[in-house]
């Protein structure tokens, strides 16, 4: 969790790791989903604000939440 | 007043010295600064960068003894002057250290480790310092034959670093891999080949600079983002990560560490992983200059005893960018230091 908080990501979804020194690009809906998670917002309130912003149904949002967050785990951005 | 500096490690190839970036910081760091260039190599780019060096010097090789370095050093004094010596070569750093109290009588100031210091370092010394700073260090093994070379192989597992004692490091995949590195390596760098765990996890390093009384007066880390077939950076970023910077604080409190210091790392979380202390500064010191913490102009001044303020934090996300420079002399440059060993900037 520490590792997102210190996320460092500008508005056109630049990602920068202060510790690792790590960057990565970002589209609109990764971007929305990290700052969400470093909001500390839950998967289903991030997949509902998802369902706000784009023209996704909720189950879909969902799932594709959840498979981006097994990412970041993956590359050990998220706990 | 005018402070006279020698530098060595002036070479600018793919594999640099740090001695043109550690003129370039000392520059920098006041108009009162005449730079030397100390050389082993005719060729050595910091011999013709007059805009850097004032002087340049061709010095006998180390393995020649002491005597005849320090006869070339006391010419300098005399003829241009000589109050700080920052000697950047490894193979060069054993004499420097043995001597520095002699040269210090003569007025020649320098600040560098102790002998045990420098041992406490070494690749063989490495696994216990690295126990004693509760950080992990690879499985290492030296090896002088191909025989030792496959028990190493079947105790470390492959793949595995194979190493040179002082300089390169190659990834080896398969026995044969390993074996065409360990006879490529020991052509070049000589025995023992050294054999080493691959460590998982992101390649840190750390500069910095210890007073000799446990603390650090200064320290830049960073993450080599493109680097050179031999691993030397191309595009490099500051970071901040708390368990690299705790280590090389407790590197430096543990050992009373004297003078400049460059730590290479494997960081996995908070799991630190130790893969080398070198004993000077690398050649990327001037990325730490370049964001406002001068290490060699530090390294100057507590040679000289004058009191050196602790540098401040440095920001994560400082962007690093080396480039090749070419410069234009004339045959007669190189002629003069061929024939004199010595050439003097117009």
């Amino acid at each position: 969790m520490q590792k997102i908080k210190d996320l460092a990501i500008n508005d056109a979804g630049f990602a920068f790791d202060p510790t690792t020194g790590a960057s990565f690009t970002l589209n609109e809906v990764a971007t929305q989903i990290i700052s969400s998670l470093k909001d500390q917002d839950d998967l289903q309130l991030i997949s509902l604000k998802l369902t706000e912003m784009f023209e996704v149904d909720f189950e879909q949002a969902y799932q594709d939440v959840q498979e981006f967050v097994e990412q970041l785990k993956t590359y050990k951005i998220y706990s | 007043m005018t402070i006279y500096v020698a530098i060595s490690g002036i070479n600018a190839s793919d594999n640099p010295g740090p001695g043109v970036p550690v003129a370039k910081s000392l520059l920098a760091a006041s108009a009162d600064i005449k730079t030397i260039g100390l050389s082993y190599d005719l060729h050595d780019a910091g011999n013709y960068l007059d805009d850097l060096f004032d002087s340049s010097f061709i010095l006998p090789y180390p393995s020649g003894g002491w005597d005849g370095i320090v006869a070339k050093l006391r010419h300098i004094k005399q003829t241009v002057g000589l109050d700080v010596i920052i000697p950047c070569l490894d193979a060069e750093l054993p004499l420097y250290i043995k001597y520095q109290d002699a040269l210090a009588k003569e007025g020649i100031l320098t600040f560098l480790p102790t002998v045990g210091q420098f041992k406490q370092r070494t690749k063989e010394n490495l696994a216990l310092l690295s126990k004693n700073l509760d950080l992990q260090h690879p499985q290492t093994q030296g090896v002088i034959n191909i025989e030792q070379l496959q028990k190493a192989l079947d105790k470390i597992q492959l793949p595995v670093y194979v190493k040179g004692n002082y300089y390169e490091a190659f990834p080896a995949f398969t026995k044969y891999e390993a074996i065409s590195h360990f006879t490529k390596i020991a052509n070049k760098w000589g025995f023992p080949v050294l054999v080493q765990e691959v460590v998982t996890g992101e390649e840190l390093n750390v500069v910095g600079v210890g007073d000799g009384n446990g603390a650090t007066v200064g320290m830049v880390a960073i993450k080599k983002l493109t680097t050179t077939t031999l691993g030397k950076i191309w595009n490099g970023v500051t970071i901040q990560n708390p368990a690299l910077l705790n280590a090389a604080k407790q590197f430096v409190k543990t050992s009373n560490w004297r003078g400049p210091f460059e730590l290479e790392c494997i960081v996995d979380d908070n799991r630190v992983t130790l893969i080398e202390i070198n004993p000077r500064f690398p050649a990327w010191v001037y990325f730490a200059t370049g964001i406002g913490i001068n290490l060699p102009e530090q390294i100057v001044q507590l040679a000289m005893g004058k009191p050196c303020a602790k540098a401040g934090d440095f920001a994560a996300g400082k962007l690093y960018i080396r480039h090749t420079s070419e410069q234009i002399c004339d045959i007669a440059d190189l002629s003069l230091l061929a024939c004199s060993g010595e050439r003097h900037g117009s």
